[in-house]
């Protein structure tokens, strides 16, 4: 697995994608948006988003 | 064999509490998509807003409170679309129609709302009991039990869960048994009541729900709305029903079903397409005479895309002739109740010449380019119609109606 890798060429399906996502929101105690998971086609996408919405906690919560 | 039609219909959900509301929303174009007003706020939020809940059913009047006590919502859905289209037929109970007659109700989630309740007493007040009800309350065949109860109806009675294909089971199953001459009369359909907060957050985990509305084969659909509701129907012989003075409503023809085999929640247009050939081979009819398919158009990406790929491939060209669309955009995806909602749609488009519109249609999408009456119902009359449900799972149902004139 590449960063570059696809989901598709990964075979991670519809269902599989779900599972990953609410691993992540779990793991990293974060909101993903629907519109926003599908734009996410590979690895590298989806490590970005998750920094992305990690920031953004880190900002929000440091405001806080 | 014997030609069974259709002499009662009942429906209750986001857009009407009887046919005639229901009938003024389809032919209106009016949505019932509403902000979701059922959850108590106070135990968890919910990502998405909308769904079409029935609004303006007030239990009280129509059952007494020791009735109420056993029923739970989607129950309740299923005793009054019951009781309006056993009025409609207008059929006398006679011993031998109470011995014969069958049910066959669907329902998904059945009245989990009940089960859910009590869990929540168990696990977030420390009790260790839940109400002692809970069984009867939660079980899925509760619909078909209640009817039974009120007419006093022995014959074959049961529930069908096939997910959002269950009550369009359920009416093919029972015109089955009319048609052979098994049954004299059934009363079959669909209800269901999934605005409870374990049934929306295991929906927002699907990601599939839309954040706005429904908007069927629009490019920029973006899922589906969930709803509540039942609906019923009342099937017996033709000959029995002219014989008696009924008025006939329709007449149900065909019942095709086929499982896709192929992933738990992605839907094959080859299965679907498989049920469709099956309903019109069973109905004896040619694709030619099909003008109209009330489809299960979810407005998901996946859904909207295989119909559409099913429909060209069971229909050829005849595809480009017919319209089709998808009144979940007004009453929501009703799950358990979809299949029968849509049949009761159908029937009223055969009866009144009128094919309801699929709403919030905004942009034309390839992947999806089939004639969906957007936004606007259509005056036309047609021979016969489909009604589509494919389920999660793979598992599909496709009924057949025709028209009857001078119904």
């Amino acid at each position: 697995m590449r960063p570059e890798s696809t989901f598709e060429e990964l075979g991670i399906d519809s269902l599989d994608r779900l599972n990953i996502l609410f691993d992540l929101e779990s793991e990293f105690d974060i909101e993903i948006d629907d519109e926003e998971a599908k734009q996410v086609t590979n690895v590298r996408e989806m490590v970005a988003g998750i920094s992305h919405l990690l920031a953004a906690k880190e900002a929000a919560s440091s405001e806080g | 064999m014997q030609r069974v039609v259709i002499t009662g219909v009942g429906a209750i959900c986001g857009i009407g509490r009887n046919q005639q509301e229901f009938l003024a929303a389809l032919e209106g174009g009016r949505s019932g998509i509403s902000p979701i007003d059922c959850i108590d706020p106070t135990r968890g939020e919910v990502r998405f807003k909308y769904a079409a809940q029935v609004r303006g059913f007030v239990p009280e009047e129509k059952f007494s409170a020791k009735e109420l006590a056993f029923m739970d919502r989607f129950a309740q859905f299923a005793l009054t679309a019951a009781g309006e289209a056993v009025a409609q037929s207008g059929i006398e109970w006679t011993p031998d129609l109470q011995e014969r007659t069958a049910i066959v109700t669907g329902s998904c989630l059945g009245g989990r709302a009940a089960e859910e309740a009590g869990y929540w007493e168990l696990f977030h007040h420390g009790r260790s009991r839940v109400h002692p009800l809970t069984i009867p309350l939660g079980m899925s065949n509760a619909g078909a039990s209640h009817i039974s109860m009120k007419y006093g109806i022995h014959g074959p009675a049961y529930t069908v869960s096939t997910a959002c294909a269950s009550s369009a089971h359920a009416i093919g199953q029972a015109f089955w048994m009319v048609r052979s001459g098994m049954a004299p009369m059934a009363i079959a359909g669909g209800s269901e009541a999934p605005l409870f907060l374990g049934s929306l957050k295991a929906w927002e985990a699907m990601r599939v729900i839309s954040k706005d509305t429904c908007r069927p084969f629009s490019a920029d659909r973006c899922g589906m709305i969930l709803g509540e509701g039942a609906a019923m129907l009342v099937m017996e012989p033709l000959e029995a029903a002219l014989a008696r003075g009924a008025r006939p409503l329709a007449e149900i023809v065909g019942f095709g079903m086929s499982a896709d085999a192929c992933h738990i929640t992605q839907p094959s247009s080859e299965g679907a397409a498989l049920a469709i050939r099956s309903a019109l081979r069973d109905a004896g009819l040619a694709p030619e005479q099909i003008g109209y398919i009330n489809a299960h158009g979810t407005g998901t990406e996946a859904n909207d895309r295989t119909e559409t790929a099913a429909i060209r491939s069971a229909f050829g060209s005849h595809a480009d002739r017919l319209a089709i669309s998808s009144t979940k955009s007004m009453h929501g995806h009703t799950l358990g109740a979809a299949g029968a909602l849509e049949a009761v749609a159908s029937v009223l488009a055969l009866q009144h010449g009128v094919l309801p519109p699929t709403m919030n249609y905004t942009t034309p999408d390839p992947a999806c380019d089939l004639d969906v009456i957007p936004n606007q119902a259509r005056r036309v009359s047609v021979e016969a119609c489909l009604s589509n449900s494919f389920a999660f799972g793979g598992l599909n149902a496709v009924l057949a109606f025709k028209a009857l004139p001078n119904a």
